[in-house]
């Protein structure tokens, strides 16, 4: 018995000691490694500057010339230049990464069984606007939510025919993965200009999707034009939503046409009537900020209509603040209510921004 | 009759010693898990995205709510700075909360706010508010109402806001410049479960700060403020990484949270009538939200500072504070404690901290005095007695060393080895002779508890270092 405690004292003393002794080596060999890197970033970063604007920059030699570690804080800096440089600059660095195999690397790493490296390839790639064959994306990428992402984003930066259909068809998958903040603004850059391939796949897909994709397609859509004469047919799949049992999908429906605004034949199309005696009253809202981009006097007459009778002081306050937007006369307050709602927006010096959909 | 004597030491010292097993073998297996957890948050961290956050028009919009109380000698910087964070669609909404000093005159005039002179068009739940001041050039709002305490103010500002997620800050903690948007990063993956994230709490005592940023990281010449430095890197740090990745994250320290406007609405706002109005959030959160799926979620790498009380008296009342309201949460739901209804939480969270953070303190502190008096009283053998000091103080010190070791790997705010040195070295006071000490006022804060004594006096504050 004394033994098994004098045995278990020393584990736990021994234990404490190797986490303590390794803590503080690891922090001596971090300091030094850092004191390392940052003696070699005063080096590497001139160098690289100096080679970005020098008539012959002779990439190859210069990399083989550098220490492990130099070269590190090289290709670290060349990303970090990457993110944020345009024009000839960025073409030197890509060619660069090309010089020193990095662009290699990184398309190989595709099929590494590490999802990290895969990952870090597709991070390169697309800095380097490198394309990838539809088909080794989707040999390769197509596993995880993640490396979907990663797979999109090279098609958005590579530009590739087809580039918004193939990149919105990695994101929206299989219809069962909400997207990460990334994916979507990747979504929202693949559609941006022209929303034809969301609004496509949505048309034959989103009926499959789960509800929080579908938000994320709606809020997307809020974002996006839809030019051409097909968008009406496209649209009209938004239409169907307004009558979706979730109330998110309903008010993200209302944001989605309200970027359709400038069509009078969309407009008409728009139930205002349901929409504003909706139950629920983040879809009241919603049609509240669908009215006020109409700008009209039918809008005006409903958001008036919102403002002396919505129950819900936030809605009311919507109803308000989108009149007093579009520089419209507020209307006479009919109950206390209705007239502290006018007061506040007739007094307010600033009216708050709002992003909502998807969130409230 | 001596044998008799004799057999009680023994189970009774056997008790302490598993009690004492009990307690760190509970924190180890956070640690763990909190080592598990960290490996997935590296791997988001070691990809920088390939894009700019702050240029996406999808950030929701976020209410930085910040109650203030008599904090005249520094609102102005603390606005400052909350002025310059870097996300891109936010407001800031500071609630005067009947403060005697010139806080708001201060406000108003370095702000250049004008009155709204209007009654608010929504129903506020707290105090009388006097008048709302806004500024016609930045998001900024100050609401100035009657005084009705901390969560008061904060409802105030949850329910005025029209943001989706709201912020709560402390006026007289530090938030580094792109945490906003660190923090909100669950909001970002999964909008429609996340319900509340927060972020890391440090130590600013001893850092160098200038214009509300701090540019130095470094230890306090004192040593109460040191010790309070290794406790939160093990308390506030890796013990909340570890419960948040079990799903069981029952606080997000006011100094900093993220939450859902309309899911703190949904359970009333902020407890008016709780000692620690924080906790009580998340446990009603986690009542409210039981059986959907939803996320309370601890984020390590965004950090807000804070200074921490360098005199014992100070410290202890804080301490004091901390405990009642831990009781008073606990005995409030304590009909979810051991329910399968409430999943984690309900299973393990709260019973690991009544045994641990609640009882746990309370039978250490019997422990500390009866062991040792057993021992010298010849009741007690040498190997028992060493393996309890292993037990209580080495188990202990291993794990404050291996939240240090979970620092310089994974967030390197303490870079020189020196400064790591000293700290290793604080972790094995924290073990003797801090803990004991807060034991002791946990039993002083458990008779203050019982006889209902719930003032806690105001915190002295030194101030930040310039």
């Amino acid at each position: 018995m004394t033994e098994r405690l004098w045995i278990a004292f020393v584990v736990i003393v021994a234990a404490t000691a190797v986490v303590g002794t390794g803590t503080l080596a690891l922090s001596i060999l971090l300091a030094r490694f850092e004191r390392r890197r940052e003696a070699a970033r005063h080096v590497v970063r001139p160098a690289i500057l100096s080679r970005l604007h020098g008539p012959d920059p002779e990439w190859e030699t210069w990399y083989d010339g550098l220490s492990r570690i130099e070269r590190h804080v090289a290709r670290r800096t060349v990303a970090t230049y990457l993110r944020r440089l345009r024009g000839r600059e960025r073409e030197e660095l890509t060619r660069f990464a090309e010089a020193v195999g990095i662009d290699e690397r990184a398309r190989s790493s595709l099929s590494s069984r590490l999802v990290l490296n895969r990952l870090r390839g597709l991070v390169w790639l697309a800095l380097l606007e490198r394309p990838v064959s539809r088909r080794r994306l989707r040999e390769y990428c197509t596993g995880r939510a993640e490396t979907r992402a990663g797979a999109a984003r090279v098609v958005y930066a590579s530009d590739t025919p087809h580039a918004a259909r193939d990149g919105t068809a990695l994101l929206c998958w299989d219809g069962d993965d909400r997207l990460s903040v990334f994916a979507l603004d990747t979504l929202y850059r693949l559609n941006d200009d022209d929303a034809t391939a969301l609004l496509s796949l949505a048309t034959t897909e989103g009926t499959w999707w789960n509800e929080e994709l579908l938000v994320q397609a709606l809020t997307v859509l809020a974002h996006c034009r839809a030019p051409g004469a097909e968008t009406e047919a496209h649209v009209e799949w938004i239409h169907t939503l307004l009558e979706h049992d979730s109330p998110r999908i309903r008010a993200g429906a209302l944001v989605a046409l309200s970027r359709q605004s400038w069509s009078q034949s969309l407009r008409r199309r728009v139930p205002v009537e349901r929409a504003v005696a909706d139950p629920d009253p983040n879809v009241r809202t919603a049609a509240y900020e669908l009215l006020g981009q109409w700008n009209d006097e039918t809008s005006t007459r409903w958001l008036e209509y919102g403002v002396r009778n919505d129950p819900d002081d936030r809605s009311r306050l919507a109803a308000a603040r989108r009149l007093s937007r579009s520089d419209r006369a507020l209307p006479d307050p009919s109950s206390d209510p209705v007239e502290r709602t006018v007061d506040w927006v007739r007094a307010e010096h600033r009216t708050p921004r709002r992003v909502a959909t998807g969130w409230s | 009759m001596v044998v008799a004597v004799d057999s009680v030491a023994w189970i009774a010292s056997w008790f302490f010693l598993a009690y004492f097993a009990l307690v760190n073998g509970g924190y180890l297996l956070i640690h763990l898990v909190s080592l598990l957890s960290f490996e997935r948050t590296l791997r988001d961290w070691l990809l920088d995205p390939v894009y700019h956050p702050h240029n996406s028009p999808f950030l929701p919009g976020i209410a930085v709510v910040v109650p203030a109380y008599n904090e005249s000698v520094t609102i102005v910087d603390t606005v400052q700075s909350l002025l310059n964070l870097e996300y891109g669609n936010y407001e800031l909404v500071i609630v005067n909360d009947g403060s005697r000093d010139d806080t708001l005159e201060r406000l108003v005039e370095t702000f250049e706010l004008e009155p709204v002179g209007k009654p608010v068009p929504v129903d506020l739940p707290c105090e009388e508010v006097r008048e709302v001041y806004q500024s016609s050039r930045r998001d900024l709002v100050v609401i100035d109402k009657e005084n009705g305490g901390k969560a008061d103010a904060l409802n105030a500002g949850v329910f005025f806001t029209d943001q989706p997620l709201f912020c709560a800050i402390d006026a007289d903690s530090l938030i580094e410049r792109g945490a906003l948007l660190e923090v909100a990063q669950p909001f970002l993956r999964a909008p429609d479960r996340t319900v509340a994230t927060g972020g890391t709490v440090r130590v600013a005592n001893g850092c160098s700060i200038s214009r509300g940023v701090v540019t130095r990281v470094g230890l306090s010449r004192n040593a109460l403020a040191n010790l309070q430095s290794v406790e939160y890197l093990r308390a506030f740090l890796s013990g909340r990484i570890g419960l948040s990745g079990v799903g069981g994250l029952l606080i997000i320290s006011g100094a900093f949270g993220l939450f859902r406007t309309d899911a703190v609405r949904e359970v009333g706002g902020y407890s008016t009538s709780t000692i620690t109005e924080d906790m009580e959030l998340i446990v009603r959160l986690h009542r409210h939200f039981a059986g959907t799926d939803y996320r309370v979620e601890f984020v390590p790498r965004p950090v807000v500072w804070t200074e921490v009380p360098e005199s014992r008296t100070v410290l202890a009342r804080q301490r004091s504070r901390w405990f009642q309201g831990m009781l008073e949460t606990l005995w409030l739901h304590r009909d979810m404690i051991g329910r399968r209804r409430y999943g984690v939480v309900g299973l393990f969270a709260l019973p690991f901290f009544l045994f641990v953070e609640a009882v746990g303190p309370l039978v250490e502190g019997i422990g500390y005095v009866l062991v040792p008096l057993l021992f010298v009283l010849g009741l007690l053998n040498v190997p028992f007695f060493i393996l309890f000091l292993g037990v209580a103080v080495g188990i202990g010190t291993l794990l404050s060393w291996l939240a240090v070791l979970n620092e310089i790997v994974g967030f390197r705010r303490y870079r020189e080895p020196r400064t790591v040195a000293t700290l290793l070295g604080y972790g094995l006071l924290e073990h003797v002779p801090y803990r004991q000490w807060k034991a002791f006022v946990s039993w002083l804060a458990l008779v203050r508890y019982l006889r209902g004594e719930h003032g806690w006096g105001e915190m002295v504050r030194v101030g930040f270092d310039s």
